[in-house]
């Protein structure tokens, strides 16, 4: 039997030295398994209200939850977003549904993930170099959130991801989010239609229609309509 | 730009103005900005036991405005983790070697910046971190930080181990670590981005021993 301090330095060691993803996610599973977590996501959330995709570093997490959340756009108004976007300290789903400051309605959306055996978790904001925040959320049916579970979990997950900022290299650049108004005039620009017919299509105005196709080019950082449709579908924001 | 402050230049007058403004930009930060009250003082800077002449000090100014900076003390002498946080080091000792100096007291200036600005002006304090323990041929910087400032660090790509686990004080947690100092720290810590900016160290020499040319002479007097 490890003294409990040997265990975490040693799933630290594996965590570190762990030479893909899959293997971090295998390192990263077998270590929250102790605490009761089954489920974990490492990921770039949008901020609240924002749309966009989900950029996955490393995780474990059910898809048919993920693709309902998406669906339903839980991601506009779920608590556990608006929290981590409000400070730097890792907090539990507990703490949140207690509090006051969310509205039964958006608690709901974390009561609704019980049905995939996440009834409580912890989540863990991580703020990288330029402000970059990504976040790792675990889950499970009654997983340990005592004090030292929380710190020794914070530290396990600070280094997976770090190690999993390195394995993912340089293509792992922030995706800028386009606004649905911009997706929805990048379609249509897909679809070969001109500002006038994107404005009348979107009933607003010739040069507003002109201004969201331009914002999501500016954003994409690139110089013609076709070249930000083509990064919009590869990043996933766009789909014909 | 970066100024070294030590026992061989803080009483002349232009060291010593800068190491005061210092004193007057870590109270705004720690004891306005973070609202330490345990670092109140009514003349309005914020020193502690640490700050003697053992201490050397990093600090980032602009026509006599100081925007940040960072303190190294040897661990041979008293120093924070030593004295105050002796307890939050479980996974080994703490370090105490003549090669190995403690980092307190990491800080840029909160108002009157932008953003971009911070950042910059933290990307090169951290850089003379390295220059300076390169140039002093340390082994390694041991710190004991906010738990929220590690990721950023891991994020640039620069080595740090943990010493303990995370330690619930006031609302966040804290953490020892320990940096190892050598050539690839400081080209990550440059990030590809930085010239030298306190000491002349060219990190394409890989494995031999990188040449020093004083940058700041005036420092050394």
């Amino acid at each position: 039997m490890l003294e409990p301090s040997n265990k975490i330095q040693d799933s630290l060691r594996v965590i570190e030295q762990a030479p893909s993803l899959l293997k971090l996610t295998e390192a990263f599973r077998s270590a929250v398994d102790d605490y009761g977590y089954e489920s974990f996501l490492c990921s770039a959330p949008p901020r609240p209200g924002e749309e966009g995709i989900d950029p996955v570093l490393f995780g474990a997490w059910p898809e048919d939850w993920r693709q309902r959340y998406t669906e339903r756009r839980y991601y506009v108004r779920d608590p556990m977003l608006q929290e981590l976007y409000r400070t730097a300290d890792a907090f539990t789903w507990r703490t949140i549904l207690n509090s006051r400051r969310y509205s039964e309605a958006d608690r709901k959306i974390v009561f609704d993930a019980a049905a995939w055996g996440m009834r409580e978790g912890f989540v863990i904001p991580l703020y990288g170099i330029g402000g970059q925040v990504h976040a790792i959320t675990m889950a499970g049916p009654t997983p340990r959130i005592d004090s030292e579970a929380r710190s020794e979990l914070l530290l396990m997950s600070i280094y997976a991801y770090g190690r999993a900022k390195r394995l993912a290299g340089r293509q792992l650049d922030p995706v800028p989010l386009l606004k649905p108004r911009e997706r929805e005039a990048l379609q249509w620009v897909a679809a070969g239609k001109g500002d006038w017919e994107i404005g009348q299509i979107m009933g607003i105005s010739e040069s507003a229609a002109h201004k969201h196709v331009e914002n999501a080019k500016r954003k994409i950082g690139v110089s013609t309509r076709v070249q930000a449709v083509v990064e919009a579908i590869r990043t996933g924001q766009l789909h014909l | 730009m970066l100024h070294l402050i030590d026992a061989n230049n803080r009483n002349q007058l232009f060291f010593n103005r800068l190491l005061e403004a210092s004193y007057r930009v870590r109270y705004d930060q720690y004891v306005k900005g973070r609202g330490w009250k345990a670092l109140d003082r009514p003349d309005q800077r914020e020193l502690d036991q640490f700050d003697t002449s053992a201490a050397t000090y990093l600090v980032w100014a602009d026509a006599g405005e100081v925007v940040g900076g960072a303190r190294l003390i040897p661990t041979t002498k008293p120093h924070l983790m030593s004295e105050v946080f002796p307890h939050i080091v479980t996974f080994a000792s703490v370090p105490k070697s003549p090669r190995v100096w403690e980092l307190t007291r990491l800080f840029t200036a909160r108002g009157g910046h932008s953003s971009a600005n911070r950042r910059n002006v933290t990307g090169e304090v951290f850089c003379s971190l390295f220059e300076f323990g390169l140039f002093k041929k340390l082994e390694g910087i041991s710190v004991v930080c906010d738990t929220f400032f590690l990721p950023r660090v891991l994020d640039a790509g620069i080595e740090i181990k943990p010493l303990g686990i995370p330690t619930p004080y006031d609302e966040g947690t804290c953490i020892a670590c320990y940096m190892p100092v050598n050539v690839q720290q400081l080209r990550a810590a440059r990030g590809g981005v930085h010239d030298s900016v306190l000491f002349d160290i060219d990190t394409s020499t890989e494995g031999r021993q990188p040449a020093y040319v004083r940058q700041d002479e005036h420092v050394f007097h």
